[in-house]
């Protein structure tokens, strides 16, 4: 896998988007933040992307309908991209069941500021 | 029209009086009128004829005395009839007739319709229409199958379902074949138990609890406790018997208010990842402009936001543990290798309370079975607590230890300790003792989800405290090696996924030995 420089960041709440965006951007990558979930699927699949960061929370289109889209039903639209989902709600056991067969990983917000997401990505790079 | 069920008494003791004068005006005018034909007519005396006359009269007298009392005892019949089918085995005792028209005038219907709305409104039986229904071929081990208020079924030995009544949860497929309408979870469901009682048992019984006939958000989703009886040797080609008992009202409620904690939770923690990762960013951005007493304020307000963060994860946990909903992934961990994760930030809130934090954990120990995240809430909590109760620039000794087939962590402070009096409910929900209620800020939950979790892993937790001296605190985990073959392998190919304290990363190098 390539070495990460574009990040795809869909994360509706301003705050944190920005958030992760100034934090990202400092470090050297290359950040889109596009806070649809039907806008940031159309992204993810038209533009090359080493890893996408993906709320589960979104208006129109659900991380987890996103995930389905791209890597639903034995596809993969999107297999040069890591995606890590990054999320506040707590989902079911069902739920996160389905999300690691696509996911590359999940993370609670709330629980990681913007220098240990660094440090995660660093590390999912060494990989 | 009908006599009222209040008037029947009155109405029917009339009736009988006026029927009885009548009767007996008629047979003292035929015995009369026999008696004269015989004198007129026979030659015998006056004295014969009239002993002839008072024999019939007497023989008419015994014949209509039957008749009068079978007629005024009638209603008695049919009542004590109405009450012995509704009183004893519907289906032995046989309904009273009421169908003479006779019965609908004088209120008689009515007075038997009353008893059985008496019955039905005392739940002895499922409806009046029992009075006219005609008593069906169905034994009372049928009646009791199909009426039972809980569901209950039959399986073969191939766990097919071959018997079920109507409020079992079960649905026929398109080849007419039942079938079980029941979500088990996978690692603890029917087929596998099953599986189990066929290779290694003769008879078992086993219990599960809330389980569901559909996934959540299905209308009229029903939640069960499913009772399994097992028996290799069961009659009638009956193997396991399962008793299904509906608690979706006792339930549901319970899962709104998870989904009400769950939802609070998530609108907590949007703000919360905003002021720690702002104040992260700060941090990083301001630290060689700020001074010292500054650099102080920022580890402050970041100390505090992580432990708001750490009390909502408290609560999802309790909140999950009471319901059963706390699920724990045991993989096999370095002890050291999670401590190392949590240093700065154990670091931290150590520094800005002036404490000392210091870890004794020696490189060679064995590897623990262990869910990290919620080794991570423990170990947080424990700390936390020992950081609160220890007194300025008092120390906080973290060790680790060897002991059996766990390691045991310790976490010790110097501090204020505890009353013997106050340990037995240490570790109960909300549990605050008086002094720490007045002394230190706290939910009482932390040391609850504490237990919780270190029992769930299988170990044990423990406290020693001296008032004015300090406290230890204790914990066990099980060694990876000793409980390997019991947790066997992950379904999911998980081996390659690395559980952090706040999610997952599949092939992640951090955690790598």
């Amino acid at each position: 896998m390539s070495q990460i420089k574009r990040i795809l960041c869909i994360e509706d709440d301003l705050f944190i988007g920005e958030m992760y965006h100034r934090s990202l951007t400092r470090a050297g990558y290359q950040v889109d933040l596009i806070s649809s979930g039907a806008e940031g699927l159309k992204a993810a699949t038209t533009t090359q992307y080493d890893l996408i960061l993906l709320d589960v929370m979104l208006p129109e289109k659900r991380g987890t309908e996103i995930l389905q889209a791209l890597r639903g039903e034995g596809r993969d639209l999107v297999p040069n991209s890591r995606i890590l989902v990054l999320t506040n709600f707590d989902q079911d056991d069902e739920s996160k069941m389905a999300m690691q067969s696509k996911a590359d990983g999940y993370l609670i917000k709330a629980d990681i500021t913007p220098r240990k997401l660094l440090e995660i990505i660093q590390s999912m790079q060494q990989n | 029209m009908a006599v009222k069920v209040s008037d029947f008494s009155n109405h029917y003791r009339n009736d009988s009086i006026a029927f009885f004068v009548l009767v007996q005006m008629l047979l003292v005018t035929i015995a009369g009128a026999a008696g004269w034909m015989v004198l007129y007519y026979l030659p015998i005396t006056a004295l014969e004829g009239y002993l002839i006359s008072m024999s019939l009269l007497l023989l008419f007298e015994i014949i209509a005395g039957i008749v009068l009392a079978k007629r005024a005892t009638q209603p008695l019949k049919v009542l004590s009839q109405a009450i012995a089918h509704v009183s004893s085995d519907p289906i032995q005792t046989p309904p009273p007739d009421i169908a003479p028209k006779q019965y609908e005038r004088n209120g008689l219907k009515d007075m038997v319709q009353t008893v059985y709305e008496l019955a039905v409104a005392a739940g002895r039986t499922t409806g009046s229409e029992i009075a006219v229904t005609e008593s069906s071929s169905v034994s009372p081990v049928g009646t009791i199958f199909a009426n039972a208020p809980c569901g209950i079924v039959g399986l073969n030995e191939k766990g097919e379902v071959i018997i079920a009544n109507a409020i079992a949860p079960t649905h026929k497929n398109p080849n007419d074949e039942i079938e079980l309408e029941l979500l088990f979870e996978q690692s603890d469901g029917l087929e596998k138990w099953l599986e189990d009682c066929r290779a290694n048992k003769v008879r078992d019984t086993k219990v599960w609890r809330r389980v569901a006939d559909s996934i959540p958000g299905e209308d009229g989703r029903r939640i069960f406790d499913v009772i399994g009886y097992y028996n290799k040797d069961g009659e009638q080609n009956i193997e396991t018997i399962l008793i299904t008992v509906d608690r979706t009202a006792n339930y549901a409620p319970d899962d709104e208010d998870m989904d009400f904690i769950a939802l609070a939770a998530h609108e907590l923690r949007g703000p919360i990842t905003v002021i720690r990762g702002y104040l992260d960013l700060l941090d990083e951005e301001l630290k060689p402009t700020l001074a010292a007493d500054q650099q102080v304020l920022i580890d402050r307000l970041q100390v505090s936001a992580e432990q708001l963060s750490g009390y909502i994860n408290n609560i999802l946990n309790v909140s999950r543990y009471d319901r059963n909903h706390l699920k724990l992934h045991l993989h096999e961990e370095q002890l050291l290798a999670i401590i190392k994760n949590l240093l700065p930030d154990f670091a931290l809130r150590a520094k800005t309370k002036h404490r000392r934090l210091t870890f004794h954990i020696p490189e060679d120990l064995p590897n623990i079975a262990a869910d990290p995240s919620s080794l991570s809430e423990v170990l947080s909590n424990l700390i936390d607590n020992a950081i609160k109760y220890s007194k300025d620039d008092g120390e906080v000794v973290v060790s680790a230890a060897v002991k059996g087939n766990f390691v045991e962590i310790t976490v010790q402070d110097f501090g204020i300790g505890m009353p013997g009096s106050v340990m037995g409910s240490l570790f109960t929900k909300f549990y605050r003792s008086h002094r720490s209620r007045q002394q230190v800020s706290g939910t009482g939950l932390g040391l609850y989800i504490c237990k919780a979790i270190v029992e769930s892993h299988g170990g044990s937790i423990w406290v020693r405290s001296v008032e004015g001296e300090g406290s230890i605190f204790g914990f066990t985990m099980p060694i990876y090696t000793t409980v390997a073959d019991k947790l066997g392998k992950d379904d999911n190919g998980n081996e390659q996924i690395i559980e952090r304290a706040d999610g997952w990363i599949k092939n992640h190098a951090m955690y790598r030995r």
